[in-house]
């Protein structure tokens, strides 16, 4: 197997707030294969977006990556310069961002700011620029896309917002795309062509995608392998069979289950999970989905007050497309335990 | 019928729009006289008292406008909006604010809605201010902390500002500002699409308790299919600021009448890896909301359409059969 494209290794990110330093995720480690396509999910607040902010030395003060590697081709983009960082963002490594209204410029045309995006990385003409931006929003399905090139952002709905971001994030032909939530704004149809535009060019681009998404129906349809966050760390990585057929870890277990299902129907209430995640400032000492835990009731819990690590579950291939990983102390017996749904 | 609807069905609608239309002005450029987006077309609606109405549509179709316009957030161009038997299309902003601790609204974007120069404690204590529902201080907070532990959160968070939260923990500081003043009605603009789903269960599920406690009407607008037949009474399908489709959830899933309504449903995903199913793929670009097509706005995207009729006549939205529930707005219904 030849090297990942991306390896992040035992990344603490910190921030320093008045009630003290707390860690936003502490002891993450996953892979990014070359030309595959990677899904990032996990509780809300469990350090998602800022993980792939990292990668691109974006995380926002007060917050900083304090421990671990981030190993794009080999190399480690903690030791570059910001001069290096700078032309790796943008030019091998792009990131589509969660929030469509901030990180667009509103007082500049998107048709301006996808020509900026374009000539800060390739030498162009503003001519050659322009007209390279009207095939990306043609790309991405902006309807009239002619008119639509001096649109201001607030002239735009939600969804064509995030289809200009994702223009400008393939202006410069990335290697390593990363997307936060590229679709969430998007109605199922866009998402579906939208989609299907991200696969194809991951393919015929060979680019990797690394993309955060909490659509459970999108990771299964689009992604190849699976990362699964808990409280900053990841608690089970897998193929995506493995995960929706074989799901090991309580919580990808829970999450799994709290989903409504096509066809279910009104009046009854979803399998929530009960209890909130920890408080970053004061977490538990031991597992830290002990607390709102099944399994823990079932088992000899006195283990659960001590870390868990992320292991290698028994039974995984040795050559397995991807690591076959959870943080538990109590894994089911066989990998092969089938969850129901 | 199910329970709620039978009850419901007895009472005047909460709120009810007759011929809503908002046209915004777009800038044609200096030679271009300017020209207007429909982004609302024609209207009419109404949510019972205790009612959920889901609102989907393709993403700039005019679901956030029509929500909006029904509070009066945006002015509407034409129509009329009545809520609880008041007519509040003319009513001066100055009188509607009695009114607006009735009426809610849970914003879609969760980072441009909330003022990141206030502690948690002020964003959801303002909304409890203007209706003056705390009695004092102490009041306040207890009352912010237990909004908080409602909605997922922890009552500790009080204190701290937006920028320390992730975005499913400000869209749920959204959540808890909406509520905070106990409304009748409240339009849910995407409220769990930037939640995952355990949260997202939560969520639907602090909703639904809500409705049934207080008998709370919400207009639900969301991508999520399977979300909004979860949660909705009867589901409202909009195409290019027009509904194209409405009918109670059961009806709209079971046997969608309308093309695109059917191409909706097939392009949900499904979570479950080994079921790629098959889209039905809409043919053709999405048309501009500028220059909208003749006839039946999805005619250009049509299987079924035919020349002559639909590319000239605009289907109007007319029952099923008469005296269905089910509206649909289609020369060629399914059936
Ligand atoms: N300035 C800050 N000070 C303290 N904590 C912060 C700050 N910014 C972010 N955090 C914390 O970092 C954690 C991770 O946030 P992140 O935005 O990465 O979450 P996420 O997994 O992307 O969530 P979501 O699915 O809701 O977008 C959160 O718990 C958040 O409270
Ligand atoms: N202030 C404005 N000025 C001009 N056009 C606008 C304005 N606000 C919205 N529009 C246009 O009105 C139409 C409807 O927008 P709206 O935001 O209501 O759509 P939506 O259905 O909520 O979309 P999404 O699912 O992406 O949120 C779009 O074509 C949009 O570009
Ligand atoms: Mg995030
Ligand atoms: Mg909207």
């Amino acid at each position: 197997m030849s090297t990942p494209l991306l390896s992040v290794r035992d990344l603490r990110i910190s921030f320093d707030t008045p009630r003290g330093t707390v860690h936003a995720v502490e002891k993450l480690s996953f892979d990014v294969p070359r030309n595959s396509c990677v899904a990032l999910v996990g509780e809300s607040g469990c350090g998602k977006s800022i993980t792939t902010l990292s990668i691109l030395g974006l995380v926002p003060e007060p917050g900083r990556v304090s421990e671990g590697q981030i190993l794009f081709d080999g190399t480690d983009l903690r030791q570059l310069s910001d001069k290096q960082m700078r032309s790796v963002r943008g030019d091998q490594i792009s990131m589509i961002f969660q929030e469509p209204m901030t990180s667009l410029n509103p007082v500049y045309t998107i048709g301006s700011q996808i020509s900026e995006a374009i000539r800060i990385h390739r030498k162009l003409s503003r001519r050659a620029a322009r007209a390279q931006a009207l095939e990306l929003l043609e790309a991405v399905q902006i309807p009239a896309p002619a008119e639509r090139i001096d649109a201001y952002p607030h002239q735009l709905s939600g969804g064509m917002r995030q289809r200009v971001l994702i223009a400008m994030a393939l202006a410069c032909d990335p290697t390593l795309l990363l997307a936060d939530e590229p679709t969430t704004a998007l109605d199922v149809t866009v998402q579906a062509q939208i989609l299907d535009l991200l696969g194809s060019l991951q393919k015929d681009r060979e680019m990797s995608l690394l993309f955060v998404t909490h659509d459970l129906g999108v990771v299964a349809e689009f992604a190849q392998y699976v990362v699964v966050m808990y409280a900053g760390q990841v608690v089970e990585t897998g193929t995506v069979d493995d995960i929706f057929s074989r799901a090991s870890h309580p919580y990808t277990q829970a999450l799994l289950r709290s989903m409504p299902r096509a066809g279910q129907k009104r009046g009854g209430r979803l399998l929530a999970i009960p209890g909130a995640v920890p408080d970053l400032a004061n977490l538990p000492e031991g597992c830290r989905f002990a607390e709102r835990c099944q399994r823990r009731k079932e088992v000899n819990a006195e283990r659960c007050a001590t870390p868990p690590d992320l292991d290698s579950l028994p039974g995984a291939a040795e050559a397995a497309p991807y690591p076959r990983q959870a943080r538990c102390h109590f894994p089911p017996a066989t990998d092969t335990a089938e969850t129901s749904s | 019928m199910s329970e709620p609807q039978a009850v419901a069905g007895k009472q005047r609608p909460l709120i009810f729009a007759e011929r809503l239309s908002k046209l915004f002005p777009v800038d044609g450029g200096l030679f271009s006289p300017t020209r207007f987006v429909r982004a609302v077309d024609n209207v009419s609606l109404f949510v019972r008292h205790g009612e959920t109405l889901g609102l989907v549509g393709e993403s700039g179709c005019g679901k956030t406008t029509l929500g909006r316009t029904l509070l009066r957030l945006i002015e509407p161009s034409y129509g009329r909006i009545s809520f609880d038997g008041q007519d509040i299309t003319q009513l001066r902003q100055r009188d509607l604010r009695p009114l607006r601790q009735r009426m809610q609204i849970i914003f879609q974007d969760p980072f441009s809605s909330l003022n990141p120069r206030m502690p948690i404690l002020d964003i959801v204590g303002e909304a409890l201010d203007v209706h003056k529902l705390a009695k004092n201080a102490k009041d306040r907070e207890e009352q912010v902390s237990e909004l908080l532990e409602r909605v997922g959160l922890r009552a500790d968070m009080r204190h701290r500002y937006p920028h320390e939260f992730s975005g499913g923990q400000r869209q749920r500081i959204g959540i808890a500002r909406a509520i905070a003043v106990k409304p009748d009605f409240i339009v849910c603009d995407e409220p769990v699409s930037a939640l995952d789903v355990s949260v997202q269960a939560q969520i639907v599920n602090l909703l639904l308790d809500l409705q049934e406690e207080r008998n709370l009407s919400f207009l639900f607008v969301s991508h999520d299919l399977n979300v909004v037949e979860f949660v909705s009474h009867r589901v409202a399908v909009m195409y290019l600021g027009r509904i194209v489709e409405l009918a109670p959830a059961e009806a709209l899933y079971q046997s969608p009448q309308h093309p695109y309504t059917s191409a909706l449903l097939s392009a949900v995903p499904q979570p479950d890896p080994n079921k790629r199913r098959l889209r039905l793929l809409l043919e053709g670009d999405l048309p501009s909301p500028l220059a909208p097509p003749t006839g039946c706005a999805f005619h250009p995207r049509c299987p079924r359409a035919e020349p002559g009729k639909c590319d000239t006549e605009q289907p109007p939205l007319i029952e099923l059969d008469p005296g269905s529930a089910h509206r649909v707005a289609c020369h060629f219904p399914n059936q």
